[in-house]
């Protein structure tokens, strides 16, 4: 007997969202796609679909693991859940006596729904040195959003639900359309470009949007914040700004306006290799064609002069009244009942616990809830030892951090750590216990992944690979044996508790309603009512917009955007430029990757097989470079190998290098071939944003040469290259 | 009728997604691709990056048809061009015939299983009896004609309801992929090839495609059009369904 | 072989964006069909040239290189060998459009008449019966062959002639270049017989064999020249073959082996006045054989695909 069930659930293969119908037949999941009785409408990507070969994918970890040899050597013992647990907890307890609880940090990857847990159990602890990569990555956005308009969750009204979609769109260093990333979903960004009058796209690299724009903006990475400011001139000068809301709603323009007179168009044409005319015409038609809003992209967080440039462009949403406007930048109304995510900051942070903030005292804005991670690896280099006890889920510090080769020193260091994972990564492999984790077809949880307009039920579909636990799970049985106070008798109960200001239970939330939509019930110009503040207005120091920040002037950082160069450039280090000529960024998406998974994934693999690297077929010709090629790309700190792709939409002064790239199946010595291809063992952690302390990772130097054959043959890595498809007959 | 399908190629993004829609509707053996995205980029202004989804076209005058010795690769009265595995030689004349290489001949070693030297996955042992793929036949699209048969037997329209369309065009988050019947000058695909000059690959082979692509760019809608009046009539209810769900959980504004 | 040519890769870049080979007919197994055109070209091209100067052996030979080599070898190459019959009536009227078919209905009538005719000209078979009853059938069926053989010679060249989107094969010229290179290398191979003490006559053989060389010779410069205007595809087709990666098999196996060796050595017999030595001709036919597998090899590997998008690819 065949017994068949449609099950309802929500995907997270990327930030997630994506309603997915998963067809189960006597247990054995037989098709996925897309929920249309959710906000997706029933469309998924690839990254989604493929989720398929997660479910008994050999390379899957699926038992907890101690170490048996040296860090990095690969050996391991299996070990009981039991066993793991209290080791842990007894480590953390140890480390909190010893040294103080502000040693023992939390880390994970991009918020993939285990931010609350992550969050509750550090502070939990006692202990405010979260690890996240939220400082190169949206929360600098959502920071200055809430530092300028009061409010932090400010989002692109590209919904239509104020009565109007968006005229002028700026997509800003985002590709949006290939991922659903920082809470925005594609599929309705893509439905609302059929109602946009002008697409501008701001790219270093042609994206598939970009050759279909109205304009296309090609800046030099790095130089955003003077296009901004460009931008910002050219519409003050010429006089269409929002005057109505700029004299009424916003303080500082005066200033503004000087400050941005430093900036006229010849002047950024030069530093950002745009075309001053194409800065005038996106400056117009920002202004004219209201109302518009800006995509931004996280790239633009990873850059040393994040702050400002988020600012500037702040700014440039502000004087064209494109604040709260339906079809411009609204900020989300809060339900009544408040976040399902408060379980996060629910347990309050102490001065104690803030005082011991890694980079606290110097990024203000970027270490206020967080620890700055590049911090603590500079704290390990210099023979310090920050961190005690590591507890990392799911995310590769390794990997996304800058200078690899300085971060996995650092990480070795460490007393004790653990790693949540589903594959053998380099962070598992220089772990002490590595637990297994379970994929989201096969939990339950609650998805209300950057809150905003839905929320929606991670349902299990199949049981877990042998004995992996969702994190739910992993951080309620650590939490509970390391502070009972603040968690649970089970993960039930915990999901209940998350959803406690709701008139329903999980149970009935799973069963019923998985997966709902707020978004219609959005409440526009808020600032002229009563909303925020009696009589209106912003909910900021001066009730206004502030174009001019109050609140970063009493920080001691400048109240006014500006731009500046690099730490590395061909204008800031024009020595250096002479021996590395080429301006590299990295970083940019594949639409088949999310960030630094997947690669172990055959369909997903056979896509792009290896690191691709972008060139303009000019520059290669020059450099002997042809399609194909093995390069080899160097900075000051190190070289990797990429393949290179000829790719005349690049300027050729640029190249552009896929980031966060290791190889799953290379062996565990090496920490799965980390050093290989990674952009980051490029990358210097020294200069970094004063706010945010973002370094920059997507605009440095570098030279480009052709790789020998005879090179590949290195022992390291020769089994990737030389071998038919690496000796992976699976990845194709 | 004559089923067809409009690509088009301002709003594709090269996501693939429509490649893993049909990888898992079908149970298609690693390595097999019915539909594929084919990419270049140039220096040429606008066409900086360009991609193209292919898929078999169903020709209407399909050379595989009238070149199958043993008469494998049938069409259909709707246009469908399909290979009946039961018959298939795999003489391979169609692969090498067909002038846009969309057919693959599927053989016993092209398929080691997902994870070779590894059990095949339970996902992958599901479909040898759900949609087994005969070795030694040649395979390709044929526009999810059993999701259009069951569907059309429901009295469900393919192009407009799920149940009855294929499987790419359901999952492309771009909305890039539009099915249809070309038969009917109403039809939405018709419409979209009248006003924005569909066009086939290789047309002068005289081999009649039924996909047709457009091409263009995005932005400069003619005016502001009020979201409510461009979503259709199915949409709005699905999304008020949607806020009342979440009010359940959210609590009025 | 390499897996990348075995397995389907998602080369989103290469794949049908730039030119691309055909693989499936000369490629890992596809070798078989390479392997089995030639011994179709020979076997039809000798019995062609057998019938002509009414060589029992010559008849023999050519139907043994059809039947036991060229078949066998071709269906050996399909996916499921066993369901062959499949491809001929009643089972399949496909024979109406596809000259696949037809080439296999070529080869079944080839087999069943050659095979009659085979019989009734087996000198003891003759004797037995008598002249006045073989005779008449030997005649006829001899015909029929004839026409069964010429169909199973050309019908290659129609399937390749009929790929759209492969121009350097889709040329007029593509039938009538396979089907005399196949008589060609008949008067080649039937010098062999003459030679073996079979009753042709090795005079007469290399007196054709020339004329059939200097046609052969033009007739290739001819297709070159003529198939390299009809696209820029076609062209890099011929560019593989003058200095690309086929250069090797075109200038040794086919010019040289197969054209300018055969050609030399009967230029010295015709100027020697007379037959040339049992050496050189072994070397001739050896030379003209090689050339056989040469030119097919030649057609085969260069099949370019037109790629999918003329109008940026500038193909």
């Amino acid at each position: 007997m065949t017994e068949k069930k449609i099950i309802k659930t929500t995907c997270k293969s990327c930030h997630g969202g994506c309603g997915v119908l998963v067809e189960v037949t006597d247990g054995v999941i037989t098709h996925i796609e897309g929920n249309p009785d959710s906000t997706t409408n029933g469309t998924m990507c690839a990254k989604g679909l493929s989720s398929i070969q997660h479910i008994d994918n050999p390379y899957r970890i699926t038992h907890p693991y101690k170490r048996a040899g040296e860090k990095g050597e690969g050996k391991w013992k299996q070990i009981s859940w039991e066993e793991a647990l209290d080791t842990i907890a007894a480590k953390i307890k140890e480390a909190s006596e010893k040294y103080g609880p502000w040693t023992v940090a939390t880390s994970q990857g991009t918020g993939r729904g285990y931010n609350r847990y992550t969050h509750r159990f550090s502070r939990s602890m006692g202990s405010a040195n979260v690890i996240s990569p939220g400082y190169i990555c949206h929360s600098p956005r959502i920071g200055l959003y809430g530092l300028i308009t009061g409010y932090g969750r400010l989002y692109c009204d590209y919904h239509g639900w104020g009565g109007v979609f968006p005229k002028t769109q700026i997509s800003w260093a985002k590709q949006l359309e290939i991922s659903s990333a920082d809470s925005e979903m594609c599929y309705w960004y893509m439905k609302s470009l059929d109602y946009c009058k002008n697409l501008i796209v701001i790219d270093p690299r042609a994206t598939a949007y970009t050759s279909r724009a109205t304009l296309w903006l090609q800046p030099r990475p790095g130089t955003d914040a003077a296009l901004a400011l460009g931008m910002i001139n050219t519409i003050i000068q010429e006089g269409l700004w929002d005057k109505e809301f700029v004299e009424n709603w916003t303080y500082g323009f005066e200033e503004l306006k000087k400050r941005a007179e430093e900036y006229p168009v010849e002047k950024v044409e030069e530093i950002t290799w745009v075309p001053k005319e194409k800065i005038i015409q996106a400056a117009r038609l920002f202004a004219v064609d209201t109302p518009g809003c800006i995509q931004i992209g996280s790239s633009l967080e990873r850059q040393a002069n994040c702050g400002q440039t988020l600012r500037a462009i702040i700014d440039l949403m502000g004087i064209c009244g494109n604040i709260e406007r339906p079809g411009s930048m609204v900020s989300w109304v809060l339900p009544e009942t408040g976040l399902i995510e408060d379980v996060f900051n629910e347990i309050p942070l102490t001065d104690e616990m803030r005082s011991h903030i890694y980079g606290g005292d110097k990024f203000k804005m970027g270490a206020a809830r967080t620890c700055n991670p590049d911090t603590i690896i500079r704290e390990f280099n210099k023979g310090e030892i920050p961190i005690r006890v590591w507890i990392s889920v799911g995310g590769q510090q390794i990997v996304h951090m800058a200078s690899t080769k300085q971060v996995v020193e650092g990480l070795k260091k460490v007393d004790f750590m653990v790693q949540v994972d589903q594959f053998w990564g380099p962070m598992a492999e220089i772990s002490d216990i590595v637990l297994p984790a379970a994929h989201w077809l096969e939990m339950d949880d609650i998805y209300d992944m950057h809150p905003r307009f839905m929320i929606e039920a991670h349902n299990k579909c199949v049981d877990p690979p042998g004995e992996a636990q969702s994190d739910a799970w992993i951080f309620n049985e650590i939490g509970r044996r390391v502070s009972p106070k603040y968690w649970f008798k089970d993960v039930e109960t915990l999901l209940d508790y998350e959803l406690r200001k709701a008139p329903v239970s999980w149970k009935q939330f799973s069963e019923k309603i998985i997966s709902g939509c707020f978004g219609p019930d959005q409440v526009y110009y808020k600032y002229k009512t009563d909303y925020w503040r009696k009589g209106g207005g912003f909910p900021t120091p001066t009730g206004k917009m502030e174009l001019y920040s109050t609140v970063l002037e009493n920080l001691g950082y400048d109240p006014l955007p500006f731009f500046e160069e690099p730490g590395e450039s061909p204008y800031s280090t024009p020595e250096l430029a002479k021996e590395y000529p080429l301006v590299l960024t990295t970083g940019f998406r594949s639409p088949f990757y999310f960030l630094a998974q997947y690669r172990n994934i055959p369909w997903l693999r056979s896509f792009m097989e290896y690191p691709t690297m972008q060139i303009n077929p000019e520059t290669a010709k020059k450099l002997g470079i042809e399609d194909g090629d093995f390069v080899w790309i160097e900075s000051p700190r190190g070289k990797i190998i990429q393949k290179a792709r000829l790719f005349p939409g690049i300027d050729p002064r640029v190249v552009a290098a896929t980031a966060n790239w290791f190889y799953p199946e290379a062996p565990a010595q090496g920490f799965r071939g980390v050093f290989i291809s990674n952009p980051n063992v490029l990358t210097d952690n020294n200069h970094q944003d004063p706010m945010y302390g973002s370094p920059d990772l997507t605009c440095l130097l570098c030279k480009v040469y052709k790789c020998q054959p005879e090179e590949l043959k290195d022992p390291q890595y020769a089994d990737i290259f030389t071998k038919e498809h690496g000796g992976r007959p699976w990845a194709w | 009728m004559r089923w067809g399908m409009v690509i088009n190629l301002v709003k594709c993004t090269r996501c693939h997604a429509c490649v893993a829609a049909c990888r898992i509707e079908h149970f298609l053996p690693l390595g097999m691709n019915w539909p594929r995205l084919i990419a270049w980029e140039t220096d040429v202004p606008g066409q900086e990056l360009t991609t193209v989804p292919v898929r078999c076209n169903q020709c209407k005058e399909a050379p595989c048809v009238e070149v199958c010795p043993a008469e494998a690769t049938k069409k259909r009265e709707d246009g469908i061009v399909y290979v009946d595995n039961d018959i298939c030689v795999g003489c391979r004349y169609c692969v090498v015939v067909c002038p846009y290489q969309n057919r693959t001949f599927f053989s016993r070693d092209k398929d080691p299983g997902y994870f070779p030297g590894y059990q095949r996955t339970r996902f992958e042992k599901a479909g040898r009896k759900l949609f087994p793929h005969v070795a030694g036949t040649t395979e390709k699209c044929d526009f999810c004609m059993e999701r259009i048969d069951a569907g059309m037997a429901k009295g469900l329209v393919p192009g407009k309801d799920r149940e009855a369309t294929p499987a790419c065009v359901n999952t492309c988050q771009a909305r890039a992929l539009t099915f249809g019947d070309l038969d009917d000058p109403e039809s939405e695909i018709s419409v979209l090839i009248k006003e924005k000059n569909g066009f086939q690959l290789h047309p002068e082979y005289g081999t009649e495609p039924s996909v047709y692509y457009i091409d263009g760019k995005i932005g400069n809608a003619p005016s502001n059009i009020a979201p409510r009046e461009a979503q259709t009539a199915a949409h709005m209810q699905h999304l008020s369904t949607m806020e009342e769900r979440a009010r359940q959980i959210f609590g009025k504004k | 072989m390499s897996q990348m040519a075995t397995r389907q890769w998602m080369t989103t870049h290469e794949w049908m964006v730039k030119p691309m080979h055909q693989r499936e007919w000369i490629e890992r197994r596809g070798i078989m069909i390479w392997i089995a055109e030639t011994f179709t070209s020979l076997g039809a091209g000798l019995y062609l040239v057998s019938l002509f100067i009414n060589s029992w052996w010559g008849l023999l030979i050519g139907w043994l290189i059809i039947m036991f080599l060229k078949l066998p070898i071709h269906i050996a190459y399909f996916g499921k060998p066993w369901r062959f019959y499949r491809t001929m009536p009643p089972f399949s009227n496909a024979w109406k459009t596809s000259w696949f078919a037809r080439g296999i209905l070529f080869s079944v009538f080839f087999g069943t008449f050659g095979f009659i005719q085979l019989v009734f000209g087996q000198p003891d078979f003759v004797n037995l019966i008598g002249n006045s009853i073989a005779n008449p059938i030997y005649y006829t069926f001899g015909v029929l062959a004839g026409f069964s053989a010429m169909g199973v010679g050309i019908y290659g060249g129609f399937i390749m002639n009929y790929v759209k989107g492969i121009p350097f094969w889709n040329q007029g010229l593509l039938p009538v270049v396979i089907m005399l290179a196949g008589v060609a290398d008949g008067f080649g191979l039937i010098m062999g017989v003459g030679l073996a003490g079979g009753d042709a006559s090795v005079a007469w053989a290399e007196a054709g064999s020339r004329y059939l060389l200097l046609i052969n010779i033009l007739l290739i410069v001819t297709y070159l020249i003529s198939a390299g205007y009809t696209s820029a595809v076609a062209k890099l087709s011929i560019q593989e073959l003058l200095k690309g990666p086929s250069a090797f098999m075109f200038w040794v196996g086919l010019i040289f082996l197969g054209l300018v060796v055969p050609a030399v050595i009967s230029a010295v017999s015709l100027f020697s006045g007379g037959e040339a030595s049992s050496v050189l001709l072994i070397i001739a036919i050896a030379a003209h054989t090689l050339g056989a597998f040469a030119l097919k090899y030649c057609i085969l590997k260069v099949g370019i695909y037109r790629p999918l998008f003329p109008r940026v690819a500038a193909y």
